[in-house]
């Protein structure tokens, strides 16, 4: 029997109480850095001056480069791995031990980040590799790979195989049947996938702050070098403009993922 | 004629299922041929080894001579019609049908004139620029039948392709598939279990059940000349009636029809027609059609008299179970040629009478 959960007692109020403590922060830190004031608490009056003052300081110019950069390519790179992997899990006559290899593929999504981190930073000094983007890029590529995996997994799923027969017997070889009939199919997947890893690879601070080297560093990482200075809202401002570009990678992920099943 | 395509003792062994046993046969060229048997009688494995869809176990198959059966599905000159159509939904209408063009590398212009003309062939003209999902059941076969047929196969397969359409529309599909058929020249081989629907389409059909080919022949003659009880039961209706033959012919048979029990013996010798071998003793059963029964008020002892067990009015005809008086139930099916008929109703005594050359001796 199914119950409306309106039914079980308290859960209004304990659904506000997470709310409110999930997001108010995030709605006070976006409100006053539209203000005039240095304070968090009195609003003096709106402008966009932290915005412009935000955009025009160095360090952030030069991290928001770097952080896009390092987004751009570890979620690309990644996204082909994750779309190579895909095809081979579910396309391929099934490995043995199949499962496994699925399961080492999501890893990084359940090993603590910090492990991650540590490890990847001990094993760049083990190989000798010079610390900096080049570093950065390596590690996101390997957690952003899951992030990928699964929205484009999920499509493939979807993707009868009927449609490769059909191809077939069209006369398409594999690779025609792959580019003409598979890719367009399950290219929301890989949309959803690639918006997916590079928010990610844009959010992420434990592991690029442990692996990052000298002035190779990301917004994350300079806004937390900021912080320590001492809240301004300059910081407000460049993390409202983040948490944007996060939500709206992740609703439009959400999106083409669901426009994309109404169709087939 | 030419042979399309040649059988040769074709097997296929799945795991611990053998699919397809011993199956040779021939289909000519610009013929409509149906596979036609229950679910699981190997009639989709046959045509998926056809489509190079599986390979098969044993045996050979020829395509105008050509030995095909290591060929990939991609390198037959053979197009499908998939039962669910399979049609490819990020393309529209147009380019699904050229799609087997442009994979075989027909320049553009040759191929959107192909298309342009199988569209037409489909009467689907107005619907080049929409997507799959826009049309309905039936159109979405028509793109599917232009699609295969668009790259001019040797030979065109069709997976029950009719069976995901409601009745009226599976009515029509049947004469336009066989018109277009018709049209093209080009050879059909037809999957179904809808029996009706071979019948009224095929040129020929081969019967089919556990893997075994059972009969091969005409509609009329896998109609009218069943070669076994599956056959003579699964194509149409019929009665089957244990007989035992005490003397054979040439063509026909001398049998008297056994009672069902010991009180109801009927010695009278019946000479009917048969067709295949035949072995004297009980082992025979004689097939009659019900609609080639007449029943009749009952006027006096015939060899067969019966009492109705159930009349049901159907419309264009009246269908009776009777008990025959050997005790065994017989199905008859009366044309309603007038509306005044006379019925009979349940309880009713009447006599039984057929016409012993439509009704056919088969082993049992």
């Amino acid at each position: 029997m199914k119950h409306s959960i309106s039914y079980y007692p308290g859960t209004k109020p304990i659904t506000v109480l997470c709310l409110f403590i999930l997001y108010t922060p995030l709605i006070v830190i976006s409100l006053y850095s539209f203000n005039s004031l240095r304070s968090i608490t009195t609003w003096g009056e709106f402008t966009f001056d932290w915005y412009i003052k935000a955009f025009s300081n160095p360090a952030i110019q030069n991290a928001t480069m770097n952080s896009l950069l390092i987004a751009v390519l570890a979620s690309s790179i990644a996204t082909l791995i994750a779309l190579a992997a895909a095809m081979g899990m579910l396309r391929g006559t099934p490995l043995k031990r199949q499962k496994i290899v699925v399961g080492v593929i999501n890893l990084p999504l359940l090993l603590p980040e910090i492990v991650v981190a540590v490890a990847s930073l001990i094993f760049f000094i083990a190989i000798d590799m010079t610390l900096g983007l080049g570093t950065i890029l390596l590690a996101h590529i390997v957690f952003c790979i899951p992030f990928a995996y699964l929205p484009i997994s999920t499509r493939l799923k979807d993707i009868k195989q009927s449609f490769d027969e059909a191809a077939y017997d069209l006369y398409a070889s594999r690779w025609q049947s792959f580019r003409h009939v598979t890719l367009p199919m399950a290219m929301p997947g890989i949309v959803s996938g690639l918006m997916l890893a590079f928010v990610v690879s844009l959010d992420d601070f434990i592991v690029a702050n442990m692996v990052a080297g000298p002035g190779s560093s990301t917004l994350p990482m300079t806004i937390y070098s900021m912080l320590r200075v001492g809240l301004t809202p300059e910081i407000n401002a460049i993390s409202t403009i983040l948490l944007l570009v996060s939500i709206l990678f992740v609703t439009a992920s959400w999106w083409c993922n669901r426009s994309s099943k109404s169709s087939t | 004629m030419t042979t399309a395509i040649s059988l040769k003792s074709v097997t296929k062994q799945f795991k611990d299922f053998q699919a397809l046993n011993e199956i040779s046969f021939d289909i000519q060229e610009g013929e409509f041929f149906t596979l036609l048997g229950p679910s699981g009688c190997g009639k989709t494995t046959l045509l998926r080894l056809l489509g190079g869809f599986e390979q098969t176990s044993t045996g050979v198959i020829e395509l105008f001579d050509e030995k095909i059966e290591n060929l990939p599905a991609n390198k037959r000159p053979i197009n499908t019609v998939f039962q669910h159509y399979s049609l490819f939904p990020h393309l529209t209408v147009h380019e699904n049908v050229q799609f087997g063009l442009k994979m075989q590398g027909v320049a553009k212009a040759e191929r959107v004139k192909r298309a342009d003309e199988m569209l037409a062939l489909v009467q689907l003209e107005k619907f080049a620029d929409r997507k799959p999902n826009q049309l309905s059941g039936g159109q979405q076969q028509r793109v599917a039948l232009a699609r295969a047929l668009a790259p001019r196969p040797k030979l065109l397969l069709l997976d029950e392709p009719l069976s995901a359409l409601d009745l009226k529309l599976r009515q029509s599909m049947r004469l336009e598939l066989k018109k277009i058929q018709q049209q093209t020249g080009i050879t059909f081989v037809f999957v179904t279990h809808d029996q009706e629907e071979a019948l009224t389409m095929s040129d020929r059909i081969a019967v089919m059940s556990a893997g075994h080919l059972q009969q091969l022949g005409t509609p009329s003659e896998i109609y009218e000349e069943p070669v076994n009880e599956f056959v003579a039961d699964f194509i149409g209706e019929t009665n089957l009636l244990n007989v035992n033959v005490l003397s054979k012919g040439e063509q026909s048979a001398e049998v008297t029809i056994q009672a069902s029990d010991t009180e109801h013996q009927n010695s009278d010798v019946i000479e009917v027609p048969y067709f295949n071998r035949l072995f004297l003793g009980p082992t025979a059963k004689l097939s009659i059609r019900p609609e080639r029964i007449t029943i009749s008020p009952f006027t006096g002892e015939t060899p067969l008299t019966a009492t109705v067990e159930q009349s049901i009015y159907m419309g264009t005809d009246t269908q009776y179970i009777v008990i025959l008086n050997t005790g065994c139930e017989l199905l008859i099916r009366s044309q309603n040629i007038t509306s005044s008929k006379k019925t009979f109703e349940q309880g009713d005594k009447v006599n039984i009478s057929f016409d012993l050359s439509t009704a056919r001796l088969i082993r049992g």
